[in-house]
């Protein structure tokens, strides 16, 4: 009877899900593309041509920079919004609301936004020309082939933090006021509390927020495709941006090794980070 | 004024003792409370409102006024000729149209087959089953394989309809929803099932009848969550609908975007960014409480 009630998910999770995925591991070894007729066996081709051209080195550059500064962005955003917004008082839960709004965005509709506000034209650069007293301000916030994956990933923060920002108000909630009236009244100050009490009871939230913020930032290409389309020149092609444009231009075999390279770097990454946070982790 | 504590006979403490009558104290202002609160306010307006506001206002205003992109009111109303043209020629309606044929039913199955799973899983001490489990929230771990997946739908002859698309997303999300439900079901205590099943229900009923309203809240958080998340989706229905008649409402304003003829009509785009995004956003406002216990599910503990 349960074999019955189970045929249905389990069967729909093997053949739309752990069937394509395995074969992931054979087809990125395979000159499978729109070139060919049929599919043979070409063992690291793939791997050597991307590695070759320069595109596999760039876009782990690019990828694992943009993925840490939207890592240390988000948490940072959102465990101060979190500080500050802490009290249930009536303000606060509607200044909470309104800053949870870009988590229902659609990455790549935040990305539109964000390129008409950092346009060299636009109005980020006509409040900063206000401010600047040396001129006019033209900066092209995505076109500075070093730093406009850094403006990617400060948007990337911007568009996630608020689930984060939740999560540490929830986290926060559960730390008992007498542990924190205890420390304030053996003399630590706001910091001291911060750094002593509140932190060390946050790092299971802590442990939640760095690691789904990390693999996100890892395999979100939205941004890009909304805002540099990995330019300028390639300096914010991201992994899951390559992978579409070996696809779009045929090379599945390619596009396939690509993202067995994402795979490999979510596990590489994020394994390590999850037993590290959890060893911080303490029990009251 | 004196400030005295007695125990009055029957031992209770007591203050007061009501002989000085008790003077309204003024609240002290703080000022680092009114700093707290004046920052909170700054960062909120200058992270979300404003950037929102310029997102609308500028959604509503003609082309070389938007190209401008200020914070004031549109000299022109554009409304229904900026939205008129999102809607005709951006094709919105037929991508919120196509965004619910994909992501109702994607959703709808994942939380029906998500609980039929999970509560069978969660009940059998079979040690087959516990096997069959492990390999089903593997998927937990990785992404789907986006390239291989259109390979494998067109071998299953589901490439180029629906069906593909939202095959993909039963496909990534049905494990996550069946590792929900496993340890959702493991606190609705057992005794409630074998008493139905002494009423002489059959295993079906018993699911249906008890077991599934019991769900409910997981059931509501999980819907939340993939909802959002398939909504919001715009990588791979790039690969899985590959017509554009069939795009979702991400895919039509990429499109709408890129289309040379509407580049740099920051009206237009952003009138297309908020078409886009309403949605969600009037759910939200709706049920906000549960949008959010649905996206910090999983990082909010006891």
């Amino acid at each position: 009877m349960s074999a019955l009630l189970l045929a249905l998910p389990v069967g729909a999770i093997v053949v739309f899900y752990l069937i394509p995925s395995a074969s992931n591991l054979y087809y990125g070894f395979t000159d499978w593309s729109t070139f060919h007729t049929s599919i043979s066996f070409t063992g690291f081709d793939n791997f050597r041509e991307i590695w070759k051209n320069g595109s596999l080195g760039n876009t782990l550059k690019v990828t694992l920079t943009y993925a840490v500064a939207a890592t240390i962005f988000l948490n940072i955003l959102a465990l101060g919004t979190a500080l500050l917004l802490e009290e249930r008082t009536r303000l606060n839960v509607i200044l909470r609301a309104v800053l949870f709004i870009p988590v229902l965005i659609s990455p790549l509709a935040a990305g539109f936004l964000f390129s008409s506000l950092l346009a060299p034209s636009g109005i980020v650069n006509a409040m900063l020309s206000a401010l600047w007293p040396w001129g006019k301000v033209e900066y092209p916030w995505l076109g500075d082939p070093t730093y406009a994956i850094v403006v990617l990933a400060a948007i990337h923060a911007w568009k996630y933090f608020g689930v984060a920002m939740m999560v540490y108000i929830a986290g926060l909630q559960t730390i008992p006021s007498d542990l924190v009236e205890a420390a304030r009244i053996d003399g630590a100050r706001g910091w001291a509390t911060f750094r002593h009490v509140k932190m060390p009871l946050l790092a299971p939230a802590v442990t939640f927020s760095v690691v789904t913020a990390l693999v996100g930032a890892l395999q979100t290409p939205d941004l890009v495709f909304a805002t540099t389309n990995g330019g300028p020149g390639t300096a914010t092609q991201v992994l899951n941006y390559l992978l579409y444009q070996e696809f779009a231009q045929g090379f599945f075999g390619s596009a396939t090794a690509v993202s067995m390279v994402t795979f490999a770097i979510v596990i590489f990454a994020s394994v390590p980070l999850i037993v590290f946070l959890r060893r911080r982790e303490v029990v009251i | 004024l004196r400030l005295s504590t007695t125990v009055d006979p029957a031992g209770r403490t007591s203050s007061w003792q009501g002989r000085v009558p008790v003077q309204p104290r003024k609240p002290r202002i703080r000022p680092r409370a009114i700093a707290r609160i004046a920052l909170a306010v700054t960062l909120t307006v200058v992270l979300v409102a404003l950037p929102l506001w310029l997102l609308v206002i500028n959604s509503f205003k003609d082309l070389a006024q938007a190209a401008d992109l200020t914070l004031g009111l549109p000299d022109h109303w554009r409304i229904t000729k900026n939205y008129g043209t999102v809607i005709h020629q951006g094709h919105a309606l037929r991508g919120l149209v196509n965004s619910l044929l994909v992501v109702v039913p994607s959703v709808a199955i994942c939380v029906l087959l998500g609980a039929l799973a999970g509560w069978v899983f969660a009940r059998s001490l079979l040690r087959a089953v516990r096997a069959v489990y492990y390999v089903t929230i593997a998927g937990l771990l990785a992404p789907g394989s986006i390239v291989t997946s259109v390979l494998w739908m067109q071998k299953y002859q589901l490439y180029g309809s629906r069906l593909a698309m939202i095959a993909f997303y039963v496909g990534i999300f049905l494990p996550l929803s069946i590792f929900l439900v496993t340890g959702f079901v493991k606190t609705i205590p057992y005794e409630i099932e074998e008493a139905a099943r002494i009423d002489g229900s059959g295993r079906l009923g018993i699911f249906f009848r008890i077991i599934l309203p019991l769900l409910i809240p997981i059931l509501a958080t999980l819907s939340v969550l993939l909802s959002v998340v398939a909504w919001n989706d715009f990588f791979s229905p790039l690969f899985l609908l590959p017509h554009s008649d069939q795009a979702t409402l991400p895919l039509g304003l990429y499109a709408f975007a890129a289309a040379s003829q509407w580049q740099l009509n920051w009206n237009l785009i952003l009138a297309d960014v908020v078409f886009v995004s309403l949605p969600l956003v009037l759910v939200y406002v709706v049920a906000q409480r549960w949008i959010v216990s649905g996206l910090t599910a999983g990082g909010v503990r006891g």
